[in-house]
């Protein structure tokens, strides 16, 4: 792939790609570095894409299997705690309370809730890219909004 | 929690501006790093295109000066520093070249630095892993989960620090100087499996009845005097996988890649004793 093209899927892409990874790594300096992790490997790709869709669902897989890796390696847990005093990295006001929530969950419940309610794809869909059966997909949508549910009561009262 | 907020939330995430010119440099830059260089047919177009980007990368902070870092490394309790603070090489070994015996056929190397984003390290015929002492060690021993990794399905490793690896990344968060803390080890993992097979025969002395040594033959052993006991034949092992290369890149936080070469070699002494020789390539 050349850098043109390279250049030009990721200005339309970057903003999914890099909420999928925070939505799992939790960070904004993970999410970057699995962002561009995404984006480098992208460009050792050779074939293109049958149409948009297919290149929006190989990013989605891509950035979930690259934020997989770099969750396992354990030195990302010492950064995490140091990562929210960055500047920049806190967001005011009831977005940034709302983003406390969403932290609250664990990754694998955050990629649904991301892949959901805002990229709008179907639950079957998620299933299919995720490589996921259709009824843990439902099962996990449902336990991320109960718990959400729950957070958000907690923290009204 | 609404849909609506839920989605204001994530979408609250998306990274901004600056964010998103950092990461285009640092792919791009990572491309440049990676490829060879391009023909003349496609220069031109390639050519406008760099200035492009050049210009926009500009526009990002970003330093003038290569990364500067110091590479010690460390052997039987010595270490030997093959580039300074300053990230030059120490006049006091130009050839920055270290080899000494060791039954283990290991290397440990520690890097010093300031504002170092990222550490990549690779090699490619044996294995590194990294010991990270910013925790303290104690807690180690005691704290169950300190010494654990639980993935996101919930599966359990241990000792994720002793994982072998070909290749591995750090990344330091803004305000990190605990870089000297963290030592890095290559080690011929792959020698020593090989060695293992058919009972460990491949071990020097794998069949010395230690009953039968006088207490002065037993005490030369213990303390290695003149003995290869427990080095490894190399004998009959892929002749290419005696040699390594470990690769060290690093990135500071404006942007600067700097890249440094181990070269590294495995061979034996007139007894038998396992050789590792490490030199800086220049």
């Amino acid at each position: 792939m050349s850098e043109r093209e390279l250049t030009a899927i990721y200005h339309r892409r970057i903003d999914m790609v890099y909420r999928l990874c925070f939505s799992m790594m939790g960070s904004r300096q993970d999410a970057e570095d699995a962002a561009q992790t995404v984006f480098l490997k992208l460009m050792r790709r050779e074939e293109g894409f049958a149409d948009e869709e297919h290149e929006k669902a190989f990013l989605i897989v891509m950035a979930r299997n690259q934020c997989h890796d770099f969750r396992r390696q354990w030195w990302r847990r010492n950064t995490k705690a140091l990562d929210e005093s960055m500047p920049g990295g806190e967001i005011p006001g009831e977005q940034g309370e709302a983003r406390q929530l969403l932290l609250k969950l664990p990754p694998r419940l955050r990629i649904l809730l991301v892949l959901h309610f805002v990229e709008g794809y179907r639950l079957a869909d998620i299933a299919q890219m995720l490589g996921m059966n259709l009824n843990t997909v439902k099962s996990r949508l449902r336990s991320a909004k109960k718990k959400l549910k729950m957070e958000w009561g907690r923290q009204e009262e | 929690m609404k849909k609506r907020e839920l989605q204001a939330a994530f979408e609250a995430i998306t990274p901004d501006e600056e964010q998103k010119g950092r990461m285009l440099c640092r792919v791009l830059g990572g491309i440049k790093a990676k490829r060879p260089v391009r023909s003349w047919a496609f220069g031109a177009a390639a050519a406008c295109l760099a200035l492009g980007l050049a210009a926009g990368c500009l526009l990002w902070p970003k330093g003038a000066e290569p990364v500067a870092f110091a590479l010690s490394l460390s052997s039987q309790g010595q270490a030997v520093e093959l580039l300074g603070e300053d990230g030059r090489r120490d006049p006091e070994t130009p050839d920055a070249e270290m080899r000494y015996f060791n039954a283990r056929n290991e290397l440990e190397f520690y890097i010093e630095g300031k504002n170092i984003r990222e550490i990549e390290l690779s090699c490619e015929s044996q294995f590194l892993y990294v010991l990270d002492w910013t925790e303290t060690q104690q807690e180690k021993y005691w704290n169950w989960e300190a010494y654990h990794d639980v993935d996101p399905d919930g599966a359990t490793h241990y000792r994720p620090e002793r994982r072998y690896e070909k290749a591995c990344r750090l990344s330091f968060p803004d305000g990190f100087t605990g870089y000297d803390q963290i030592w890095y080890r290559w080690t011929a993992y792959d020698l020593y499996r090989w060695a293992l097979e058919d009972e460990a025969q491949r071990f020097r002395s794998a069949n010395l009845d230690i009953g039968a040594l006088s207490e002065e033959e037993k005490l030369k052993l213990a303390a290695g005097e003149g003995s290869a006991a427990g080095h490894i034949v190399l004998d009959g092992y892929p002749e290419e996988k005696l040699r390594d290369r470990i690769t060290i890149r690093l990135t500071d936080r404006w942007g600067n890649v700097r890249v440094e070469h181990i070269d590294l070699e495995i061979s034996s002494d007139a007894l038998g004793r396992n050789v590792v020789s490490a030199r800086l390539e220049k």
